[in-house]
């Protein structure tokens, strides 16, 4: 029971993560209906910064935080006017907006491998320390909960933003129909970049919460952004609850997975997980919006 | 006209060697590669891996290219072909050479395409390219873990006792390039066949390839289905050239590399990912000292095609034989609509042609004498029967709004029928359920005793009832007389095979096809636009190159939407000219018009639509003289306060 | 009446999509207080009109559009709306999975900074006008019917207290109780001083519910006159139906 239990706060963490990579997905399809390949990489931007200024520099946590938020907003506002604005301004056909995107992911997973160079993978200071409560029993580490409880406050956080303020139901508006919103003297063109805006923001606050947990390396930013793009699969397209409700479930998947089958094979868990929830679902959990076809 | 030309289904614009002389030249330097370099057969097995990776390309063209499906984790695939290939050989090291390879190579993939494309397809759009891009992902890192496939260190072929192959050097290079030549030629055959006709179809529009009967789930899985046994078949290529595979042979950045050889090169044609490709994959594989670096001008060079020149070199090509003088104009793919519409809030207007054609290929369309040169279009699809198509009160509703309330209406052979009224009234809606395109809430629509409404859209067209659309829908890459074969194919059969591999029977099909789709352009008085690429065509002869797809399906019935609009009055002559003639062969038509006179001037019954409903159903001299029709659709003596 | 300065002062104008030219050098004028007609067939060009004075361009742009007095054919959709012109497309567009009250209040977008009680003012005003809306307030714009998505769509111009308000076909496909009830708003709306321009389909709906009317026909207008004089000329009817040719060069009745 206990390394159950282990397992799934460790899948609920790791979740979160995946969770948070959905939502700022979910921010920028909304607005913009395209999906941004590139979201993982810039987390995995997000995590180097955190090597460096947490183990190189040894900058505290909250200088840190900014720095990473500087860069990957930074980084997420050249992506969109480099490789988004093109195309959110013509009416869309085909994928050169996947193929743009996915080619500012291999540039910044490059210039990321250059500037880590061969490093060996190190771990990171959590913002909570490194020690754990107990739960239920069993000892969770305080960097899990620091992921889990930053997804939800995002989640409440990006809700109440579409809901009550200008900005926020200015971009429902322009996600539903551009025209009548640029008739109504909503700028489509600037709502996206304010979409690109927080969702690097979010993205940071993910790298941040997710440096601690999982030291991994320069190459994994498909990766996530791949398993992202799952939990968003699996939560449904539109939906920022389905988002953290898909998130969550991979990671647990995944742990799960690892615990009761093997451990070497975790990705698979993601791979039968989305085909299972495709076939039986093809909306996802809690659907809602079409994918824009092809 | 030149015959000839029309034989080989080239493009207008006179020379077109230049399209020819770029892959024979091409393959030629392929092939006398070795003896340029004069290395030692080290080289060659480079180049090698380079040449089985451009069988992926070529796979993954037909797929994307052509059928539009963003398979881009086909590396995957081909990963477990190799896979697939090597392990036979590994224990069967004797009996395995490399034919047995590319068939195992061919099975194995094609299993794992299936399993990576089936579920994503049925949610489409760019799940396809992610599901596979994450098994791209999946594959590798299962492999290194998996010691059957010899973990991290894969397997090394050279290493297996017993394993001898029989060719080697460069009668296996030629082997190989020939393979690759094999590839390339297949996939022109292909596209130039009735499957590639159906997969250019539906990566135009699902909803036109419906209309011509084209069922799209099979149409994509077939295109899946190839590419990934092509991509295995690939597999099987690189296993017995190097003799070796392990998870790094094949990762997601090789599947990037892929992507951007076809982006750099240009989907869409035979030659551009290939050119693309080598590019790509030679630079990756001749320039290691720079490595580290390969990352930012892979992406960099991406990013720019991407954003500047999404059709790639071939396209740029295009554009500099265009200014030579050489061919016409092309359009680019991604820069517009990709099916002839116009943003919806554009209208089409009606323009007289002098205005709206485009100075360079202003074509005119030379009506004939009205009722004079017109073949009779008798009906074929659904010639059987000589029911006439029952609409019993259909009901539609979307959201809160009823947009079909309880219409019934019958479309009688031989007879034309027109539906009118005012916008929003439900006129496309009730030809959209008829066409299958919405689902009925209530009612029924059938013809005799064959039930439409719970049929697919595709059934629906193929049981004989084509339509046209509001804003017409072409291919705007093919000419007009490649918009009009896929149509003429619903119903001229043969196999796939047989079409694409030209065995007689699919040779004399396609010609019959090709024949056919001809007459009825040229009855339609669009001779001169036959080889123009359909991007080209001013707007009221596009409506007419989409009528004579309508008309070649040789439907029993058909449901025309608003089929005069931005029409100059010599093509609205046509258009009825058209009708008539279609109805005079048996023909049962619907249209739908917002030209009163013309379709009073023509029908042989009226329904106008109000909101829904039937507000009157009758001849068209009964409309002319009830006042409801007048008072409430035309509005005249409308019962409201003037307000000035 | 048709006094002073007009408040839109289109003059020339041109406008298409790719190769076709759909409004080929049009001129009129909308003064204050005053509802003005543009009618013709389908096709004549009248909603690509209207749009390109929205601010949505389509193609090159010769010519100009004044809005009380200032030069605006090069200004953006939102500079256009700040200057007090309002465009309500066809087809009743809303946000569907907005409630009524949301949809309200984004046309209020560009006035937001001026504080929520000036907003809830003209939110007021709308629901005064249109006072079923006031019970749909939380209901998804979605879920009304085509005649309530309307006046959900009017409701949003007028949020942002415009000056000049057009219409593209208000009532098309709608009953003809809704069709009453809107245009009962738009002469409301009218006597306030708005100066409104309906594209309508209908021929005497148009002339009865405005004072002058222009008649579009092939991207020019070819007819232009009082509407009391025009719904006496059979040649309009005509044309509108067409069931006969433009006459050359525009008369003015």
């Amino acid at each position: 029971m206990t390394l159950f239990l282990t397992a799934l706060f460790a899948g609920l963490a790791v979740g979160s993560v995946y969770g948070l990579i959905a939502l700022s997905y979910t921010v920028v399809f909304n607005s913009t209906a395209i999906f941004n390949v590139a979201q993982g990489d810039l987390m995995m931007a997000g995590v180097l910064v955190s090597y460096f200024c947490l183990d190189r520099w040894h900058l505290p946590q909250i200088v840190t935080l900014l720095v990473i938020v500087g860069v990957v907003v930074s980084l997420s506002l050249i992506e969109e006017r480099v490789a988004v604005r093109p195309f959110v301004a013509r009416p869309v056909v085909g994928l050169g907006w996947f193929i743009a995107t996915l080619a500012f992911s291999l540039i910044i997973e490059t210039v990321a491998s250059i500037i880590y160079g061969q490093n060996p993978v190190v771990p990171i200071p959590g913002a909570l320390g490194n020690g754990t409560v107990t739960v239920a029993g069993v000892h969770v580490a305080t960097k899990f909960i620091l992921a889990f409880v930053v997804m939800i406050v995002i989640l409440v956080a990006l809700e109440v933003f579409y809901k009550r303020s200008w900005l926020g139901t200015a971009m429902r508006g322009v996600a539903e129909d551009r025209e009548v919103a640029a008739l109504r003297g909503i700028d489509a063109l600037r709502i996206s970049r304010l979409a690109f805006i927080i969702a690097g923001l979010v993205t940071a606050l993910a790298a941040f919460v997710v440096a601690p947990i999982v030291s991994a390396d320069v190459t994994v930013g498909l990766t996530y952004g791949l398993k992202g793009f799952i939990a968003l699969a699996a939560g449904g397209f539109g939906s920022l609850r389905g988002c953290v409700i898909g998130g969550l479930l991979l990671g647990v998947a995944e742990q799960m997975f690892d615990l009761y089958v093997s451990s070497n094979y975790e990705i698979l868990a993601g791979l039968i997980l989305v085909l299972i929830v495709l076939a039986v679902r093809p909306s996802g959990l809690f659907g809602t919006r079409a994918v824009r076809q092809v | 006209m030149n015959d000839m030309a029309v034989r080989l289904g080239l493009r207008d614009g006179g020379r077109t060697w230049l399209r020819w002389a770029i892959p024979v030249v091409l393959i030629i330097v392929l092939y006398i590669v070795p003896q340029l370099g004069g290395d030692g057969s080290f080289r060659l097995g480079e180049y090698e891996e380079i040449l089985s990776f451009l069988v992926i390309a070529v796979a993954l063209n037909i797929a994307m290219g052509y059928g539009g499906q963003y398979i881009l984790g086909i590396t995957a695939v081909f990963a477990v072909g190799a896979y697939g290939a090597i392990l036979a050989a590994k224990y069967h090291p004797h009996g395995i050479g490399l034919v047995a390879m590319c068939i195992i190579g061919g099975v194995v993939g094609a299993v794992g395409g299936l399993i990576i494309g089936l579920p994503a397809l049925r949610v489409g759009g760019f799940y396809l390219a992610l599901v596979s891009l994450f098994a791209a992902l999946a594959i590798p890192t299962v492999a290194q873990q998996w010691g059957l496939v010899g973990a991290d260190t894969g397997i090394p072929l050279y290493a297996v006792a017993g394993f001898a192959p029989q060719i080697g050097g460069e009668e296996l290079y030629i082997i190989v390039v020939s393979l690759v030549l094999l590839a390339t030629l297949f996939s022109w055959a292909l596209v130039h066949s009735r499957v590639g006709h159906r997969f250019v179809a539906l990566h135009t529009s699902p909803q036109l390839a419906t209309s011509i009967g084209i069922r799209a789930y099979r149409t994509q899985l077939l295109a899946i289905l190839i590419a990934s046994i092509m991509a295995g078949i690939a597999g099987g290529i690189y296993v017995y050239t190097q003799q070796f595979f392990a998870p790094g042979s094949s990762s997601v950045q090789f599947a990037i590399l892929l992507l951007a050889g076809m982006t750099i090169g240009g989907m869409g044609t035979i030659t551009g990912p290939l050119i693309g490709s080598i590019i790509i994959l030679g630079i990756n594989q001749f320039f290691t000292s720079f490595q580290q670096y390969n990352g930012i001008v892979f992406g960099v060079l991406l990013l720019g095609f991407a954003v500047f020149l999404p059709n790639g070199l071939m396209a740029r090509l295009d554009v500099l034989s265009e200014r030579l003088g050489i061919r016409p104009r092309a359009p680019s793919l991604t820069s517009g609509p990709s099916h002839g519409t116009a943003p919806v809030t554009a209208p089409a207007a009606a323009v007289t042609s002098a205005n709206g054609a485009p100075a360079a290929t202003a074509a005119t369309v030379t009506a004939g004498k009205p009722g004079a040169t017109l073949p009779a279009w008798p009906p074929v699809v659904g010639a059987d029967s000589s029911d006439p198509l029952v609409v019993e009160n259909a009901k539609r509703s979307f959201g809160g709004v009823t947009a079909v309330d309880n219409v019934s209406l019958t479309l009688v052979r031989g007879q034309i029928h027109g539906l009118i009224g005012s916008n929003g009234s439900g006129k496309t809606t009730l030809l959209n359920l008829i066409s299958r395109f919405y689902t009925l809430d209530e009612g029924q629509i059938a013809v005799g005793s064959n039930r439409l409404d719970n049929q697919p859209a595709h059934a629906v067209a193929r049981s004989g009832i084509a339509r046209t659309f509001q804003s017409p829908k072409l291919m705007l890459r093919e000419t007009a007389l490649e918009n009009v074969i896929p149509a003429v194919e619903l119903r001229v059969r043969c196999t796939g095979p047989e079409s694409i591999l030209r065995l007689p029977r699919g040779v004399r099909v396609n010609r019959q096809a090709r024949d056919e789709a001809l007459e009825i352009l040229e009855a339609l008085g669009l001779h001169h636009v036959l080889l123009q690429q359909a991007a080209a065509l001013p707007h009221g002869t596009r409506r007419m190159v989409e009528l004579a797809r309508a008309i070649a399906l040789r439907p029993s019935f058909v449901l025309l939407d608003e089929p005069a609009a931005g029409l100059s009055p010599v093509e609205l002559d046509l258009v009825t000219e058209v009708c008539q003639n279609l109805a005079r062969s048996g023909v049962g038509v619907l249209l739908i018009e917002h030209n009163v006179p013309m379709v009073l001037s023509i029908a042989d019954t009226v329904t106008c639509l109000h909101q829904g409903r039937i507000l009157f159903q009758g001849t068209p001299a009964e409309m002319r003289a009830d006042t409801t029709v007048a008072s409430v659709f035309l509005g005249i003596d409308e019962p409201l306060e003037a307000s000035s | 009446m048709s006094t002073g300065d007009p408040l839109l002062a289109v003059s020339d104008l041109h406008a298409g999509y790719g190769s076709l030219q759909a409004v080929d050098g049009i001129s009129f004028q909308v003064h204050e207080a005053e509802t003005v007609a543009l009618i013709g067939r389908n096709g004549a060009g009248k909603t690509t009109s209207l749009l390109a004075i929205a601010g949505l361009r389509y193609g090159r742009f010769p010519g100009s559009v004044k809005l009380a007095g200032t030069e605006m054919s090069r200004a953006s959709s939102r500079e256009i709306v700040d200057a007090g012109l309002a465009h309500v497309p066809e087809g009743h567009r809303i946000f569907a999975s907005l409630n009524v009250e949301e949809n309200l209040r984004l046309g209020a977008y560009t006035r937001r900074r001026q504080g929520r009680k000036a907003v809830a003012t003209s939110m007021e005003r709308v629901y005064n006008l249109f006072p079923i809306l006031r019970t749909y307030a939380s209901r998804n714009a979605g879920f009304l019917s085509g005649g309530e998505q309307q006046m959900v769509a009017i409701g949003q111009a007028l949020m942002a207290e415009p000056k000049v308000l057009m219409l593209d076909e208000p009532t098309s496909g709608l009953a003809p109780i809704v069709i009453r009830t809107i245009y009962e708003a738009v002469a409301q709306l009218r006597e306030q001083g708005l100066a409104i321009l309906i594209v309508e389909q209908s021929v005497p709906r148009a002339l009865a519910n405005s004072n002058r009317c222009y008649v579009m026909e092939r991207g020019r207008i070819v007819i232009s006159g009082d509407s009391p004089a025009l719904a006496q000329d059979e040649h309009v009817f005509a044309i509108v139906r067409g069931t006969e040719e433009v006459p050359s060069p525009a008369r003015t009745a």
